[in-house]
């Protein structure tokens, strides 16, 4: 018979490994974090933890080792801080990005505790590929829109990444100028010797090609799509059909230009409210 | 705490500069903290709301608190397999939480252009730490300290720190991490050990407890946990010096061997590569870890890849550690059962060494060898004994060591059990973790028990099936085989009452009692004799014999070949030429001949002859012979009995033509189609051939063509061969 127990502020002790290391680390660092531990007989088999922010509880970490779901030990779980969480109660939030088969478990389970899915599409990561893309709308053959960052001059990008600096515009861990970008496929407009606009791609998400930053300055929203479009061009030529493609949107017009580009991208980041 | 920076040196920013510092700010380039001064009396609790994060803390605790009270606290011994995954972090920033992320971009880029918030949130934490840390290490302690030549980076890297409210007085969350601190400062100050004592207790718990893995590098984590990671990084490179510190030499000279070894491992493997890690995320970050100050400027590209570097580095350390401390608890694992035997068996320490050699394979002293048993067997069959004398002796002393083995094995999984029972109640992982390997040791010492059981079984059971004509079971033949007595075995089967050569006898006089024609009763007896199925006892044991005699002959065969395409030889002609004969009614005396095919199968007739006169088969002839020259199929004719089993050699290996069939499949020869054919025909005429002597009647073998009769010939004289080598 499973049973629920707090776990000690400061040592987890074998629960350590149930939850999520963020979690866990808070737990040991003695942070007020609630967390609760899930066992069948001497055994740790799950564990919870979270603390209240923002009006809600927000679970950082829920698990239930493989072997021993579909047992009611989710369900005990969330069951148990919600009676913690007394009258009248905060909300739960739980917020989760889906990468593996495991993590789709959790939409039939959150759905039967009654949680309903808050999931902000404007603000997401979406995941596709190239071969997707490319079946949505033919990638090559269309004129090219903007050039690579690997043409242009140091000097500009520099530039460019100071102004995004200044303005506060998107900008790529590391700079428009740094390392990580991935030059070849990045794309820039520019006129009168300065970068109006630009799509940068680097690794940032999933180890993946990630599109993640696009600044559209004074050229519009047109332009930035026909970049884009050229980069997965470019990207197209370098990579295979089934490299992964991740793209960060940020507000509606981005998440409006994935829809467009990429119909068959799926979302990975999920908030789910009771 | 606000952080701020002086563009420009004029009085009014000298003069709130000053008053900054009264009041406890600090300014990024020079830190200047306050002196954290302890004022009476202690705020109360409506001041000190004042300076909580609010309302949100509160509810936090007071749901942490309600938990506790309702709930038992969660216990487990083990936990369960699997672990959460996090590929990616979700977005879930607020827009006011992004916001501040670019204030803090902003004020971070003032000092350099390559740090951002993260950096910013980074020096934060670490700056608190410091503060908090300086509110312990109070002048005085530190002049008592150095005095006392007690090591201050050790004190500030092992204390806690605690903060303070506006007027320096010490937060109410924070009273017992101050304790701890005035408690542990003051004795390890004092420089007495027996005082130190409950600290270096602690601060080991901490070290040989402590986790890190490559996740804890990352710039997410550290962005969050920068000033425990610091302090992790700190305890791990000072605790060296705790260790070195005369003064607490008693205490880790008590020490368990084992966990001294856990801690110098921890210390070798990871001080060095952790700090390094930290430090070159930093520098990515832009700021200098030890210094807290940031760069003018960063070279990302060679931070980037000194990071890389580093982290490949710790990865790499982080598994020698796993392995290191695996090591250190078998070893231990295996001192302490060795430990539990020498006390709890009197003279085990003596018998000790005899059965580890005995364990190892050395021969035991011959009057050791024979137990009671054995020797009335030998008594009861003295024959059979000197029939089998060396083996019997080898096979009994080998029991004598497998037993002293088994003995040995068996001990040392008592003792694991005994030391899995003194590790009941394990509390500490360090404990557990040696009473997990206890209880590996001892399931593996079980198995290893059980199997050298079955060892000594399959031995005993080898020998009594020569003394006592037991049944011998799978395991005593593989123990016969194995050891080398494969003849013994073989002569054994064959020769033995009521073993294959009595069974194919008794075939062979039940078709003649039936009336059967001596083809009949010479093929039944012949089925019975176990040679020609490879399936069969009899063929396994011959083939055994044979062992790898004719290993090189088919790559022979697909050499020649190669050798008649380099040569120009047409197959495809003699494939078309070649000429399909028998010389009776039956499938097996089918050959052919003409169209050149007559050269190909001379030549390979020729190949196979010279492995089957080789002196190396001549003695498996001498081997085997022996065991089948008596059946009655072969009328007491030896050469009958050389020219059966030289007809099986011929099936085996002279007429398979396999070798060359894969070969065509590789496309390997000019024509492979007609090659596979030719070479197919070629075989199926040497095993006619092979089949004839004894068997082809004068009339048949006159009606042969010239070029068959030669190779007949040849045959023959092979055989003639064989026989003068085995007379």
């Amino acid at each position: 018979m499973m049973q629920i127990g707090v776990l000690q502020p400061g040592d987890p002790g074998v629960f350590e490994s149930l939850l999520l290391p963020e979690a866990a680390q808070a737990l040991k660092a003695k942070e007020p974090v609630t967390a609760l531990g899930l066992t069948e007989g001497d055994v740790a088999v799950g564990a919870l933890a979270g603390d209240l922010e923002g009006g809600f509880f927000q679970i950082r970490s829920l698990y239930v080792a493989p072997d021993y779901r579909r047992r009611g030990g989710g369900r005990l779980l969330v069951g148990t801080l919600e009676k913690l969480l007394g009258e009248p109660r905060a909300g739960m939030a739980i917020h989760f990005t889906a990468t593996r088969e495991e993590h789709e478990t959790l939409f039939p389970f959150l759905q039967a505790l009654g949680f309903r899915d808050e999931t902000d599409e404007k603000e997401n990561i979406y995941v596709t590929t190239l071969g997707e893309l490319e079946e949505a709308s033919p990638l090559s053959g269309a004129r090219e829109s903007g050039t690579s960052f690997a043409e242009l001059d140091e000097e500009l990008l520099r530039q460019a990444d100071r102004v995004a600096r200044k303005g506060g515009s998107p900008r790529p861990e590391g700079g428009v100028d740094g390392p990580y970008v991935e030059r070849r496929i990045s794309m820039a407009i520019v006129r009168e010797n300065r970068i109006a606009a630009y799509a940068i791609f680097d690794r940032s998400c999933l180890n993946s090609l990630t599109l993640s930053s696009t600044w559209s300055g004074s050229v519009g929203p047109a332009a930035v799509y026909s970049m884009v479009r050229s980069a997965f061009g470019r990207a197209r030529r370098l990579f295979p059909p089934e490299e992964k493609i991740v793209i960060q949107s940020v507000d509606r017009l981005t998440a409006a230009l994935i829809r467009a580009m990429a119909p068959q991208a799926r979302m990975i980041s999920y908030t789910w409210m009771k | 705490m606000p952080f701020f920076r002086r563009r420009r040196a004029n009085r009014s920013n000298q003069q709130n500069q000053q008053q900054a510092v009264e009041q406890g700010f600090r300014t990024m380039r020079g830190t200047v903290v306050s002196q954290g001064l302890a004022v009476d009396p202690e705020p109360t609790p409506a001041e000190e709301q004042n300076t909580q994060t609010g309302a949100q803390t509160e509810a936090n605790g007071t749901l942490m608190q309600t938990a506790a009270a309702r709930l038992p606290q969660a216990q487990a011994a083990s936990a369960a397999a699997g672990s959460p995954v996090q590929d990616q972090e979700p977005t879930k920033k607020t827009y006011k939480q992004r916001r501040e992320d670019q204030k803090r971009d902003r004020l971070a880029q003032q000092f350099n252009p390559d740090a951002d918030h993260a950096s910013y949130n980074m020096m934060e934490q670490l700056t608190n730490q410091d503060a908090e840390k300086k509110n312990s290490m109070t002048a005085d302690r530190v002049s008592r300290a150095v005095d006392a030549h007690v090591d201050l980076r050790v004190l500030r890297s092992f204390s806690q720190g605690y903060r303070t409210d506006k007027k320096g007085r010490v937060l109410r969350k924070d009273r017992d991490r101050k304790a701890a601190d005035d408690a542990f400062l003051e004795d390890y100050i004092s420089a007495d050990v027996q005082r130190r004592w409950p600290h270096l207790e602690r601060m080991t718990r901490e070290i040989l407890n402590m986790d890190i893995t490559l996740g804890m590098t990352a710039e997410a984590y550290l962005e969050k946990h920068m000033a425990e990671s610091y302090e992790r990084s700190s305890r791990l490179v000072y605790f060296e010096n705790v260790m070195k510190d005369p003064v607490n030499k008693p205490f880790f000279d008590a020490m368990p061997q084992y966990q001294l070894e856990l801690l110098n491992e921890k210390l070798n493997q990871l001080m060095e590569p952790y700090s390094l890690a930290l430090n070159a995320k930093a520098m990515l970050k832009g700021f200098a870890l030890d210094k807290r100050t940031y760069y003018e400027s960063t070279d990302l590209e060679m931070a980037r890849m000194q990071d890389n570097v580093i982290s490949t580095a710790l990865t790499q350390r982080l598994a020698q550690l796993q392995q290191g401390e695996e090591a250190i608890y078998d070893r231990d694992a295996e001192q302490e059962i060795g430990r539990l035997i020498s006390e709890t068996e009197p003279g085990a320490a003596e018998k000790a060494p005899q059965e580890q050699a005995a364990a190892e394979g050395a021969a035991a002293p011959q009057t050791d060898a024979y137990t009671a048993e054995f020797r009335r067997a030998v008594d009861a069959k003295p024959a059979v004994y000197e029939e089998y004398k060396t083996m019997l002796d080898d096979l009994a002393a080998k029991r004598s060591q497998i037993g002293a083995s088994w003995k040995a094995m068996r001990r040392k999984a008592a003792a694991a059990q005994t030391l899995c029972a003194l590790y009941e109640g394990a509390a500490s992982p360090q404990e557990i973790r040696r009473r997990d390997k206890a209880i590996e040791k001892g399931e593996a010492y079980e198995a290893e028990a059980g199997r050298i059981a079955s060892e000594l079984a399959a031995c005993t059971n080898a020998m009594d099936f020569f003394l006592k004509d037991e049944p011998l079971s799978a395991p005593g033949r593989e123990m016969l085989i194995s050891s080398g007595y494969v003849r013994e075995l073989a002569k054994k089967r064959f020769t033995e009452e009521g073993g294959i050569v009595e069974k194919s006898d008794a075939a062979y006089r039940s078709e003649i009692a039936k009336g059967s024609n001596m083809t009949q009763a010479r093929a039944a007896a012949l089925v019975e004799l176990q040679l020609r199925q490879s399936k069969d006892e009899g063929a396994k044991l011959n083939s055994l014999l044979i062992g790898n005699r004719f290993d090189g002959l088919s790559g022979d065969y697909v050499e020649y070949f190669h050798e008649l395409d380099r040569s120009g030889t047409d197959m495809s002609e003699v494939q078309a030429n070649m000429k399909k004969s028998s010389y009776s009614k039956s499938s097996a005396s089918a050959y052919v001949s003409e169209g050149g095919v007559d050269e190909i199968q001379a030549h390979m007739m020729g190949v196979f002859l010279n492995y089957l006169t080789s002196p190396e088969c001549i003695q498996y002839f001498r081997e085997m012979l022996p065991n089948v020259k008596d059946a009655a199929v072969f009328g007491g004719n030896l050469e009958s009995a050389v020219a059966y089993l030289s007809q099986m050699l011929m099936i085996k290996f002279g007429a398979n033509y396999i070798s060359v069939a894969q070969e065509t499949q590789k496309n390997a020869y000019r024509n492979n189609d007609a090659t596979r054919a030719v070479a197919t025909e070629a075989c199926r005429t040497l095993l006619c051939i092979s089949g004839m002597p004894g068997v082809i009647t004068p009339e048949n073998e006159a009606q042969l063509p010239a070029t068959i009769k030669a190779i007949l010939d040849q045959y023959r004289a092979g055989l003639q061969t064989v026989l003068k080598g085995v007379s």
